[in-house]
C-alpha cells in the first residue's frame, strides 16, 4: 500500500516571461531523467518548442470516419432506391455515380464531424487534467509544468532547475 | 509592409481586435434597426406567402424557378468567399491571410444560411421539407437521391456544418482570450464555447493539426458543393444549361463572387473600425490580383461556353443565346458583362488600382451585382424558351418576391453585424503569431 505522500502528484510550475530559453530547459529537464509525457508547455500563442505531444492521431480518426460516412452514403443513396416502395419496371433503380455523390458528401461531412468532435473531446480533456495550472494573462508568458509522483528524489531537483531558469515565479502546486 | 501602420505590440493587438466588440456607437444601432425593419419585412413577405400560397409569386409556367432560385446560387457563390481565401490560403501557408480568414469565414456561414432561406422560400409548403429526410413512413413518399435537389440537400448541409466549424475552430483560443478580458453576459457564453482552452502546448498541436485536416476536407466540399449547384442545370436537357462545363463554371464564377464580397467586407471593417495597422493596402493588392485571376477564368469559361453552343448552332440553344444576347435580356446580358469582367479587368490590372482601397471595394460591390444578374440570366432566359415556342414565356419577379430577396440580404448585413458584437472580426491569436512570425 503507497503512503499517503506517495499516491499525492506534485506539481511543478514555473512562469517564464517569454520563450526564449524553452529549448534549453527542455534539454535540461530531459537530462534529469524527466520525460516528454511529464512536461507540459503553456502560452497564450503557439510554441515552436521541441516537445511532441502526439497530434497525429487525429488523422487515423479522420479516416476511420470518413470510411464510415462512405457506408452511410451508400446506404443512403443506395438503400433508399434499393428499398423504394415503387419500382420501376419492377426492379429497383441504383443509380452508381449518384451513390458516388452522396457518398463523397457524408464521407466529409462524417471526416468533419470526427475531426472536431476529437479535438473538443481532447480539449475538455486537457482543461480537467489541467484545472489546477493558474492561467497566463500576458502574452509572451510562458510556463512549464512538471508533473512527478510524491516521492520523487529529483522533485528538488527539477525545482532547483526551474528555479535557475529565472522564471518569474515557481510554485509547487499539490494535486491528488 | 508597404501601406500598412508599424505592426502594433500584442497588448496593443489584444485591445484594438477587442473594441469592436465593446464599444457601440449610435451609427451601429441606427443600422441595426435599418436592417432589423427590412427583415421585418421581408418575413412579413413570407408569412404572407405562405398564408396565400405561392401564387404571390410570379413563377408561371415555363418558368418555375426565378429569383429565390437565382439568390440560393448566388449566396452558395458568395459562401465560397471564406472556405476559398481561409482554406486555400491557410493551405498554403500564406502569412497575409490573417487580418482576412475570419471576416471571409463568417461571410460564408452566414451566406450558407440565406442560401438555405432562399431554398425554404422557393418552397411552396414550406414546412414539409422534412419529406427529404428518407426514413420508411406511411406516406410512401420517399426522397429520390438521383434528383439533383438532393443532391443540393446533402450539399448544402454537409458544407453548412463544415463551414460553421471551420469557422469555430480557430476561435477557440480567442473565445479564452475573450473570457478572460471580457465580463457581462458574454463571458458565460465564451467559457463554454472556448470549452476550458488552457494553451497547452498539446492543445495548440491539437488545434493545429485539426484545421489542417478540416482545412482540406473543406476545400474540398467547397469544390463540390458549387459543383453540385452548376449540375442542378446541367444535368437537364434544358436549352442552355446541358453544359459539361457547368461545374468548373459555376465554381469559378463562385470564387469570383467570393473575392468581391471579401473586398467590400474588408473594406468597411478597415474603415469603420480603424484597422488600418491589420489590414493594410498590401492586402487589398493581393485581394486584387486574385479577382483578377478569378475575372480572366470566368470570363473564358463564360466565353468557351457560349462558343460551344453557337458553334453547335442548335435552334433551342440558339433561341436562349438570342434572347441573352439581342433579344429581351440582353440590357441585363451586357450589363453583367461590363459589370463581372469588363470594368474589373480594365481596373484591378494596375497596381495602383488594386492599392485603392475604396476603388476595390466598389469593384467587388460591382462584381456581385454582376454575378447576381449572371444567376438571373442562366435561370430565367433558360426556362422562358423551352422546345416549342408555344409555351416562350417571360418572367419578372414579383412585390412579394422582391421584398423576400431584400430581406434575405438585410438579414445577411444583420446578422454579420450581430456578429461582429461577439466574435473578434480578426483572428487575434493568429496576428500575434504573425508578429513573432515576421520577427
Amino acid at each position: 500500500m503507497p503512503t499517503e505522500s506517495e499516491s499525492r502528484s506534485i506539481t511543478l510550475y514555473a512562469r517564464l516571461a517569454s520563450d526564449d530559453r524553452i529549448a534549453s530547459i527542455l534539454d535540461q529537464l530531459r537530462g534529469s531523467g524527466i520525460e516528454d509525457p511529464q512536461i507540459s508547455l503553456f502560452s497564450n500563442q503557439p510554441l515552436q518548442a521541441p516537445l511532441a505531444t502526439g497530434s497525429r492521431w487525429l488523422v487515423p480518426v479522420a479516416v476511420l470516419a470518413g470510411l464510415a460516412g462512405i457506408v452511410i452514403g451508400v446506404a443512403l443513396a443506395g438503400g433508399t432506391a434499393l428499398l423504394y416502395p415503387i419500382q420501376t419496371g419492377g426492379k429497383p433503380i441504383v443509380a452508381y455515380p449518384i451513390v458516388g455523390l452522396i457518398s463523397y458528401e457524408t464521407m466529409m461531412l462524417c471526416a468533419i464531424l470526427a475531426t472536431v468532435a476529437a479535438l473538443v473531446i481532447s480539449i475538455r480533456r486537457a482543461a480537467i487534467w489541467n484545472a489546477g495550472i493558474p492561467e497566463l494573462e500576458a502574452d509572451n508568458e510562458v510556463a512549464v509544468v512538471v508533473r512527478l509522483s510524491g516521492d520523487d528524489p529529483r522533485r528538488h531537483h527539477v525545482r532547483r532547475l526551474l528555479q535557475e531558469t529565472q522564471a518569474i515565479e515557481v510554485r509547487t502546486l499539490e494535486t491528488a | 509592409m508597404e501601406g500598412q501602420s508599424p505592426r502594433p505590440e500584442p497588448a496593443r493587438i489584444d485591445e484594438d481586435l477587442l473594441a469592436p466588440i465593446l464599444s457601440t456607437g449610435t451609427g451601429y444601432r441606427l443600422l441595426v434597426g435599418m436592417l432589423a425593419a427590412l427583415v421585418l419585412a421581408g418575413a412579413g413577405a413570407w408569412v404572407y406567402q405562405i398564408r396565400t400560397g405561392i401564387g404571390q409569386t410570379n413563377l408561371n409556367p415555363p418558368i418555375f424557378w426565378g429569383i429565390y432560385i437565382a439568390t440560393f446560387v448566388f449566396w452558395v457563390g458568395v459562401s465560397h468567399s471564406g472556405t476559398f481565401i481561409s482554406g486555400a490560403l491557410r493551405l498554403s501557408n500564406a502569412e497575409w491571410r490573417r487580418p482576412i480568414t475570419r471576416i471571409a469565414e463568417l461571410m460564408t456561414l452566414f451566406s450558407i444560411v440565406m442560401a438555405a432561406i432562399s431554398i425554404f422560400v422557393h418552397l411552396g409548403r414550406v414546412w414539409l421539407f422534412y419529406y427529404m429526410i428518407p426514413f420508411p413512413n406511411q406516406r410512401a413518399l420517399w426522397p429520390n437521391f438521383r434528383s439533383p435537389l438532393m443532391w443540393d440537400a446533402t450539399a448544402i448541409l454537409t458544407y453548412a456544418i463544415g463551414s460553421t466549424l471551420f469557422l469555430y475552430l480557430p476561435l477557440i483560443p480567442d473565445f479564452a482570450l475573450a473570457r478572460r478580458r471580457i465580463g457581462g453576459w458574454r463571458r458565460p457564453l465564451y467559457a463554454m464555447l472556448s470549452l476550458g482552452w488552457r494553451g497547452s502546448h498539446a492543445q495548440w498541436q491539437k488545434l493545429e493539426m485539426a484545421m489542417r485536416i478540416v482545412c482540406v476536407l473543406i476545400v474540398m466540399v467547397m469544390v463540390s458543393v458549387h459543383s453540385i449547384v452548376g449540375l442542378d442545370f446541367a444535368v437537364a436537357l434544358v436549352p442552355g444549361w446541358h453544359s459539361t462545363i457547368f461545374a468548373p463554371f459555376f465554381v469559378v464564377g463562385a470564387i469570383h463572387s467570393g473575392m468581391g464580397v471579401v473586398v467590400v467586407g474588408l473594406y468597411f471593417v478597415r474603415k469603420v473600425y480603424r484597422l488600418e495597422a491589420y489590414i493594410g493596402l498590401e492586402h487589398f493588392d493581393k485581394m486584387g490580383k486574385l479577382i483578377l485571376v478569378t475575372t480572366l477564368l470566368w470570363g473564358y469559361m463564360y466565353f468557351v461556353e457560349k462558343l460551344v453552343h453557337w458553334y453547335g448552332q442548335e435552334p433551342a440553344e440558339m433561341a436562349v443565346m438570342h434572347a441573352q444576347l439581342y433579344g429581351t435580356y440582353a440590357w441585363l446580358h451586357w450589363s453583367m458583362i461590363a459589370l463581372a469582367f469588363v470594368v474589373p479587368i480594365t481596373t484591378v490590372v494596375f497596381p495602383s488600382f488594386r492599392r485603392w482601397p475604396v476603388g476595390l471595394m466598389v469593384i467587388g460591390l460591382l462584381i456581385n451585382a454582376g454575378m447576381y444578374l449572371e444567376r438571373i440570366l442562366i435561370i430565367v432566359p433558360s426556362l422562358g424558351r423551352p422546345r416549342l415556342p408555344y409555351a416562350w414565356g417571360v418572367y419578372v419577379p414579383s412585390f412579394i418576391e422582391g421584398t423576400i430577396i431584400l430581406g434575405t440580404f438585410a438579414f445577411f448585413l444583420l446578422l454579420y453585424l450581430l456578429a461582429i458584437k461577439f466574435v473578434p472580426l480578426i483572428s487575434i491569436w493568429e496576428e500575434k503569431e504573425g508578429l513573432t512570425h515576421a520577427h
